[in-house]
């Protein structure tokens, strides 16, 4: 064995601990690189097919009733490649809390020969055409049974019928039922009329050969319906569907998050790895300097540095390699059920594989090579004459001279320009530890702030329970049930119809498809429960027949419903002109709100309401919703949805929260980062400090002094990251509201900046403090004579 | 020539000693260390002297006799295997970390073959925080007392600069001064004329014999024969052992 190869088994039994800490490193950044990467290509993959797998229609037409020959004439046409007919119907199901659910109700032909809008079992097996009710597979945590067991649900009559649960099935085009606080459920006509139901298919979902944009939906739509009106067999209603996910904003911020995760874990990896080389190269300068001496060309000395630690990538690559693919696999599955898809296939693209292997031996080889080179170009003076404590460079000494004076003590001046002596490595800590502390604090904020808006509005929109009835009711019938619950203080009928805007009205509204669509709302005359506020122009004047207020929401669908504007409204053929007169803020789907008079000028409905706003006088709400549940059903009027301000919060709440916690783990991530980075340099900093800590210990002070100057450089920096944290949060906080507002709630969302962030921040930096002291610790056990005669 | 006169600086009483006062007393001091494969390598060897204040105390001998392990016992750091030390009324063997970390800064100054000074504070700043470290000197009246010990060494014009900015005479110089910072009775110096030429050899010799002058006890490691002549009694270990220790005539 040569000596050079002697000299490098000598290193790495001296410096086994480092060696197994760099393995260490190398080895769970790799991992987190490669779980990252593996679990952001599998799911860019399977989410698309998983969704594509549904066979999500393009178009869907309600007629009366679909029968045998519409469906053959539909399917027949040009450009159709498939049809299937449905009926879907809402109705409630009794959830494991106890109370009623919404539930999506699809009634099916036949399970085993869909042919769009395709679901999949999940357990269980196909039951027969009365055996029982399908229930999506991400709605079974909240309910009350299993495979086999029953559920309790609505029927259009108020009464409740039970269903044994024949199979869970799982539909990839439905968010999870957990955010959405509705169960998606699947029965045969048969099952269906056990529940009241009709039999017959209203609904036929129809799939182009070709679909180029969603306005080329729109245009195969009218251009069917039209072909359908010349049979005689036009739909009532036309609507082209979106082909995206319901989620898919969410899937796409959750696989940025992916890359901005194996981003972090690039810098951890790199970094950490690049500076445990520099502080074993730091002490090896000396030895370099004696090779040098003895003859050794600076490559030779490169070499046998790098015959070093290459073994440690490759034996971190290997560890790296299995545990990443594992845990890639672990965050693919945890995706799938926040996610509601199917992953079909977890294999790895071959050639992301190989970049992968590629980025995880050459980055921290090349981040090692830096220091082993930097040291290896060293003059032979030069390095022998190192004395193990870095100096400054003379442009940042000076600049620190001038501008670092604490006053009163010279302690905290050493600490605070120490703290600058290696700029760069200053500069990277501050950038992990500030980006992590302003992420987390970005989080809570945005979620803080967002939930006291929802909470406000909801408390601002004037009812607690709103109810959405089966069947249109007279008002003055439906407000006399609920009187007679005894925890209703208010009870208003409210009106409620599904509108469009006139295709001349307006530019920017396409003819046919939901998007166009918006509900009109009307309140009573004496109202007490209308209470949005207005963000512009009035509310309509109490005797106008033409006047309505749009929500902000409206506006933002449709920008050229200004105050002023007169917009033609079209209510099945019904068309009617109404002036905007002003713009209120609610959080919610679009609504435009009239009184009785314009509401019955645009859809002539009369006195009959749809909705029922409450206003409970006791705090229960739940219970009050039971109590008028009940009410509504003994004087058989069955409510077809019944919402309690709870269920909108907690089903927002949902939303933000799994948003949230990915982000959270993003901020964690790189705060660990941040804080691993300031462990390890601040070890690395009392590594290449040793003998000057000996010298102030010399001087007269105490262990403890000296922690403390240590401990004030980590605190100093902590600080200056928690402030820099703030400062970045602030706006980033502000710009991310500012898209929620224009895109999710349409409500001013002021910034509440986040207390409680604060404090989590605050605890980091104290453990990250703690962290500091506890190393400063441990490496102060050298005596003083050892500490200055450290080389 | 540079005089120096440490007592009567701003912030200090005036160090009265009486010469036959015994500053530094070990007694079969003995320092060993265990190396590799189980043995033990003997730096000292039952030592025994004694030094008394005012004494200026050259001691030699060659490379692995126990010069540095002497000086690092009498400094208070390092602790002897065996044997009693006693220095500056403190017997070293049994006292703690921080007792004996005060106790330095206030009794001895040393001073090191490579200067060590701090490279991220200025001259000034550097015997400052010496005094802040010991709490002794009035913090009002510290910056004063450190461009008055500048002044003595002849670096008040240097005050303000890094050390990276000195020579290495003139940073000699300047840890000199901060070695004085706390006015310590006891000055012990490892090598302090090894990296310099013989002519700021000459001035740091100077120096230390205006020290003497003062009162303060001076033990000085070192390989120079200038220094050593200049010295009023050289002590030379061999193994680690005292194998000559004479008094000889003052020429400062």
């Amino acid at each position: 064995m040569s000596m050079q190869w002697r000299k490098v088994f000598g290193d790495m039994r001296q410096y086994r601990m480092q060696i197994c800490l760099i393995t260490l490193i190398l080895a769970l950044g790799t991992a987190s690189v490669v779980a990252a990467l593996n679990a952001r290509a599998i799911l860019s993959r399977e989410i698309a097919s998983s969704f594509s797998a549904a066979k999500v229609p393009d178009l869907a037409l309600w007629f009366e009733r679909v029968t045998p020959e519409l469906l053959t004439t539909v399917a027949a046409m040009d450009d159709v490649i498939a049809v299937d007919a449905r009926r879907t119907a809402y109705t409630r199901v009794k959830a494991k809390d106890g109370s009623w659910l919404p539930m999506r109700l699809t009634i099916v032909r036949d399970f085993s020969a869909q042919q769009l809008g395709q679901f999949h079992l999940h357990s269980g097996t196909w039951p027969t055409r009365d055996g029982g009710i399908l229930i999506e597979q991400s709605g079974q945590s909240l309910l009350d049974a299993g495979l086999g067991g029953s559920l309790q649900i609505r029927t259009p009559s108020g009464d409740i019928a039970t269903l044994p649960i024949g199979a869970f099935v799982h539909d990839t085009a439905v968010a999870p039922s957990s955010q959405e606080r509705t169960i998606y459920a699947f029965v045969s006509p048969e099952s269906a009329a056990l529940l009241g139901q009709q039999k017959s298919s209203d609904q036929l979902l129809v799939k182009m050969a070709y679909r180029a944009s969603f306005a080329s939906a729109v245009e195969f739509g009218n251009d069917l319906n039209a072909a359908l009106k010349r049979r005689d067999q036009a739909a009532i209603r036309v609507e082209a569907l979106p082909i995206t996910h319901p989620h898919a904003g969410l899937m796409q911020a959750m696989l940025n998050v992916l890359g901005v995760l194996s981003a972090m874990a690039l810098i951890c990896c790199s970094a950490l790895a690049g500076y445990l080389v520099a502080a074993t190269m730091r002490r090896e300068v000396a030895q370099v300097g004696v090779m040098k001496t003895l003859g050794a060309r600076s490559h030779q000395i490169a070499w046998q540095y790098m015959a070093l630690v290459t073994p440690l990538v490759i034996i971190a690559n290997a560890v790296g390699f299995t545990l990443g693919m594992l845990l890639g696999r672990e965050i693919v599955a945890s995706y799938q059920v926040n996610l509601n898809i199917d992953v079909a296939l977890w294999h790895v693209p071959q050639t992301l594989v190989i970049q992968e292997f590629v980025f995880a031996l050459l980055t921290p080889l090349l981040a090692m090579a830096i220091p082993i080179v930097r040291a290896a170009r060293m003059t032979p003076r030069a390095a022998m004459q190192n004395a193990g404590i870095s100096i400054p460079s003379a442009r940042v000494s000076r600049l620190a001279s001038i501008l670092i004076k604490f006053p009163g003590s010279m302690v905290w001046t050493l600490s605070l320009r120490n703290t600058w002596r290696r700029p760069w490595r200053t500069l990277v800590m501050l950038l992990a530890l500030s980006l992590g502390g302003a992420l987390l604090l970005t989080t809570r904020t945005i979620y803080e702030s967002k939930m006291i808006v929802i909470d406000n509005s909801l408390q601002t929109q004037g009812h607690d329970i709103e109810v959405l009835m089966q069947r249109a009711v007279p008002g003055a019938q439906l407000e006399a049930i609920a009187a007679s619950v005894p925890e209703v203080q208010i009870a208003e009928a409210w009106r409620r119809a599904t509108v469009s805007i006139a295709k001349s009205s307006t530019t920017d509204s396409p003819p046919v498809n939901e998007n166009s669509r918006f509900a009109l709302s009307a309140y009573p005359q004496s109202t007490q429960l209308f209470k949005l506020p207005l963000v512009q122009g009035r509310t309509p004047q109490v005797d106008s027949t033409d006047e309505a207020l749009v929500t902000r929401g409206l506006l933002d669908a449709f920008p050229t419903l200004l105050v002023g504007k007169v917009v033609e409204l079209q209510f099945r053929d019904r068309r009617s002109k109404v002036t905007v007169v002003g713009v209120a803020e609610q959080i919610g789907a679009p609504v435009m709100y009239t009184n009785l008079a314009t509401f019955n000028t645009v859809t002539a409905l009369g006195d009959l309401a749809q909705a029922l706003r409450i206003k409970s006088r006791s705090p229960d709400i739940g219970a009050v919703a039971n109590s008028l549940d009940q009410a509504l059903l003994s004087a058989r009027q069955v409510p077809g949805q019944l919402i309690t301000r709870a269920m909108i919060r907690d089903s927002l709440d949902e939303h933000f929260q799994v948003v949230g916690d990915v982000v959270r783990m993003v901020a964690l991530a790189a705060a660990m980062v941040g804080a691993i980075i300031l462990a390890a340099t601040t070890a690395l900093n009392i590594l290449e400090r040793t003998r000057e800590t000996g010298i102030i210990r010399t001087l007269g002070a105490t262990p403890r002094r000296v922690a403390a100057i240590f401990l004030a450089e980590a605190t100093g920096i902590t600080v200056v990251s928690t402030l820099l944290a703030i400062a970045i949060a602030m706006p980033l906080s502000r710009a991310i509201l500012d898209v929620g507002e224009r895109s999710l709630l349409h409500v001013s969302v002021p910034m509440r900046f986040s207390l409680s962030g604060l404090a989590q921040l605050g605890c980091g930096a104290l453990i990250v403090v703690m962290t500091v002291w506890l190393v400063t610790k441990y490496s102060l056990r050298k005596s003083v004579r050892d500490a200055i005669s450290y080389e | 020539m540079i005089m120096l006169a440490t007592t009567g600086l701003t912030g200090v009483a005036t160090t009265s000693l009486s010469t036959s006062d015994s500053m530094i007393a070990l007694h079969d001091a003995e320092k060993s260390y265990a190396v590799r494969g189980g043995q033990t390598c003997h730096a000292l060897r039952a030592v025994s002297l004694s030094i008394t204040a005012g004494e200026y105390v050259a001691v030699l001998g060659k490379s692995g006799s126990g010069k540095s392990t002497l000086l690092n016992l009498i400094a208070g750091l390092d602790r002897p295997s065996a044997g009693n030390l006693r220095v500056a009324k403190m017997d070293l063997a049994d006292a703690g970390e921080n007792t004996l970390a005060l106790w330095r800064g206030e009794n001895i100054g040393v001073i090191f073959q490579f200067f060590q000074l701090l490279p991220t504070l200025t001259i000034v700043e550097n015997i400052i925080l010496a005094m802040e470290f010991v709490g002794k000197i009035a913090s009002s009246a510290r910056r004063a007392r450190a461009l008055e010990l500048l002044q003595l060494v002849a670096l008040a014009d240097q005050a303000h600069k890094l050390p990276s900015m000195l020579s290495g005479g003139q940073q000699q110089r300047a840890a000199i001064a901060r070695a004085l910072a706390n006015d310590p009775p006891i000055v012990l110096a490892d090598e302090p004329t090894g990296n310099l030429d013989s002519e700021t050899a000459a001035d740091i010799n100077a120096l230390f014999a205006q020290l003497v002058k003062q009162g303060k006890t001076l033990v000085v490691v070192t390989h120079d024969t200038n220094l050593a002549q200049v010295a009023q009694r050289v002590i030379k270990l061999k193994d680690g052992a005292v194998i000559s220790d004479r008094l000889q005539g003052v020429n400062a």
